[in-house]
């Protein structure tokens, strides 16, 4: 497959990607942040040679954002990126200027931390990118590093496989496509912040623990996190004695790569909605019809028609030739309708993030957090690393109502939960 | 670290309030790692532009109120509300957001054309379309000139200028057809603008030939 990344100054959007510049606003846009926290004060100095060192081994994060007729497009630039200290909130508004990068690497106190404009990139391309840049920084900083296992080298260089369009690829029309009609979910609706506040919150656990207690219900890690989320969000509505209620959905991604063969460093990820109805659940029964759910659903085949429906409506001649302004007016209102309406709250698990022996020494733990929603308030996110798991709640309103709830259930579990918040 | 009673959680850092449910936390825990810098949350400056349009809104509910009451009908309300509406999305929206140059340029400018095809329909309701054929012309031209001066002055943004300059052209073309449709004749002033326009093209097609191909193919995607 030609690859245009390598032979022009500009490319494409993957699928994925074009939603998030037609959704923007001038209040919001889609960022997200992987960080680590180190063990020591980070050294801005190496933190930038790091940085410098390791960019150029990822193209498809070293362009801008430009307006076309029919899309948005990518723009390669030349100039270096510069690591600055963080002094807003966490995922605060991108610029999109058109000149600016669409990523930033901050450093405040002992973390280092990375924000992506989503449609650069997916959780798992971004954390290629942290990885290796954290594995410089730690060599700069004096660690000897024999093996680095899954990290992509600064030294070699990039790959067409790794900047291409994975959805492109693999999109076979003749398996069919989803059929999208899903109703709305419940939502927590608290008091608003102020614009660009996010409020998050860490609780951080043993894994083994979680673990230990995931297995008790037979079930695995990241089932269980979204069953206790679930019904965390059960007892919300509950609480609130509404007439109308309304079922409990969240949003988890699939990362497409294993599933497809693709080792892509851009966009490739699915997601699937889990859904209960409003009633009596006994916390077995939740993590029963949830784990059927998962494992039934979550298929090669609707992977599949999950491509074939994304991109079938991308390569709609009709909706080809529009202009960009109109397409942007469509993709916003379905941004809403068939995205963040229909969910309670989305969840991603970065899973276990490995890295070399030697890098323990220099690195304490791991943290996802996605920026605020456009409609929705809360999102949940989670890393593990080193027998450590960061649970990573992100909210746009005032009242910690979902962590609260969550974590009650965490501890009544017998798990030990350590929170920590941005906000004093 | 300390435990909260209520949440049963363990509270990170120098907190002395737990996070989840606010309850004091007595015994201050050990600094962490897990810090974050403090960060204030409202400037005087966004409370200033949010009390504007608020005071402006209500100007325009208040005023098309009293308007319905009076005369049944909405009539000297539509002066209130343009008014009003205009400044703010045309100078204060591009001053608040921080739009560049060229963008609060091409805002000025069509507000200024709106301008004048309001006031050419509350003078003579479109009999003589004097906004039309003359003043739109004129206020393009001005703007083909700004347009120009500006992407000869400024390398870095040289691009956007030069597309700019081009939909101006592709504009006036348009304009002409919308003329002829229109009028059923076309004034001088719009082949003046077209002219104007495909000077400024071959031009850049002459001596800029490569980066305003390129960046063509690029917003077109060919």
């Amino acid at each position: 497959m030609k690859n245009e990344m390598f032979e022009r100054e500009w490319f494409r959007l993957d699928n994925a990607a074009k939603i998030y510049p037609a959704a923007r606003s001038s209040k919001w846009n889609a960022v997200f942040r992987m960080a680590a926290v180190m063990k020591d004060e980070v050294n801005p100095e190496l933190l930038q040679q790091a940085l410098e060192d390791v960019i150029d081994r990822f193209p498809s994060l070293k362009v801008t954002l430009k307006k076309g007729f029919f899309w948005y497009y990518f723009q390669y630039l030349t100039d270096t990126p510069k690591v600055c200290e963080e002094s807003a909130f966490p995922c605060s508004m991108m610029p999109i200027t058109g000149r600016d990068y669409l990523f930033r690497v901050q450093y405040y106190s002992h973390r280092i931390s990375v924000e992506v404009f989503h449609s650069l990139t997916d959780g798992t391309g971004c954390m290629a990118f942290l990885k290796t840049l954290l594995l410089r920084y730690c060599e700069l900083s004096g660690a000897k590093v024999e093996d680095v296992g899954d990290i992509l080298h600064y030294d070699d260089n990039p790959v067409p496989e790794e900047v291409e369009d994975s959805f492109s690829r693999c999109i076979d029309r003749s398996k069919g496509v989803l059929g999208r009609t899903e109703p709305k979910a419940y939502q927590i609706k608290g008091q608003k912040e102020k614009r660009g506040v996010l409020n998050v919150t860490h609780g951080s656990m043993s894994f083994e623990q979680l673990h230990a207690s995931a297995k008790k219900y037979g079930c695995t890690v990241n089932t269980y996190l979204v069953a206790v989320l679930t019904l965390a969000l059960l007892n919300r509505q509950k609480y609130e004695m509404k007439s109308k209620k309304l079922p409990v959905r969240i949003q988890v991604p699939i990362n497409l790569r294993k599933i497809f063969g693709s080792t892509t460093l851009r966009n490739f990820a699915g997601y699937y909605n889990t859904t209960l109805p409003f009633g009596e659940w006994s916390f077995e029964d939740i993590v029963a019809n949830l784990d059927a759910q998962l494992k039934d659903n979550i298929t090669p085949e609707y992977c599949q028609k999950f491509i074939n429906s994304n991109v079938s409506l991308e390569k709609n001649p009709v909706i080809r030739v529009a202009p960009r302004f109109l397409k942007t007016v469509f993709m916003d209102m379905s941004f809403y309708l068939i995205g963040e309406s229909v969910m309670s709250c989305a969840f991603s698990n970065i899973g276990n993030v490995s890295t070399p022996d030697e890098l323990k020494d220099y690195i304490e733990r791991f943290e996802f957090v996605l920026g605020a929603q456009k409609y929705m308030c809360n999102s949940m996110t989670c890393a593990s690393y080193n027998g450590n798991t960061v649970v990573t709640f992100s909210r746009s309103s005032k009242d910690p109502i979902l962590e609260r709830e969550f974590f009650k259930i965490l501890t009544e579990h017998g798990i030990e939960v350590t929170v920590a918040s941005n906000r004093r | 670290m300390k435990k909260c009673r209520r949440c049963g959680v363990l509270v990170e850092g120098e907190a002395s309030n737990c996070p989840l449910c606010g309850a004091h936390v007595e015994e201050q825990g050990k600094s962490s790692n897990c810090e974050y810098p403090e960060v204030s949350v409202k400037s005087q400056k966004q409370i200033f532009w949010q009390w504007t349009l608020f005071i402006s809104l209500m100007a325009i509910a208040v005023s098309m109120v009293v308007d319905l009451a009076v005369n049944k009908t909405i009539t000297w309300s539509v002066h209130v509300m343009f008014g009003l509406a205009l400044p703010w999305i045309c100078l204060a929206r591009p001053l608040l957001l921080k739009f560049n140059v060229r963008k609060c340029l091409s805002w000025g400018f069509i507000g200024a054309i709106v301008l004048l095809f309001y006031l050419n329909g509350v003078i003579n309701n479109f009999s003589e379309p004097w906004a039309f054929w003359l003043g739109a012309p004129i206020a393009l031209l001005v703007w083909q000139t700004a347009l120009e001066i500006l992407c000869m002055a400024h390398k870095a943004e040289r691009a956007e200028y030069e597309m700019s300059l081009t939909k101006l052209c592709v504009f006036s073309l348009i304009c002409i057809g919308i003329s002829f449709a229109w009028l059923k004749q076309c004034n001088w002033g719009w082949y003046v603008c077209a002219g104007r326009g495909a000077i400024d093209v071959v031009a850049l097609c002459i001596f800029a030939k490569n980066a305003y191909f390129g960046e063509l193919k690029r917003r077109l995607h060919v």
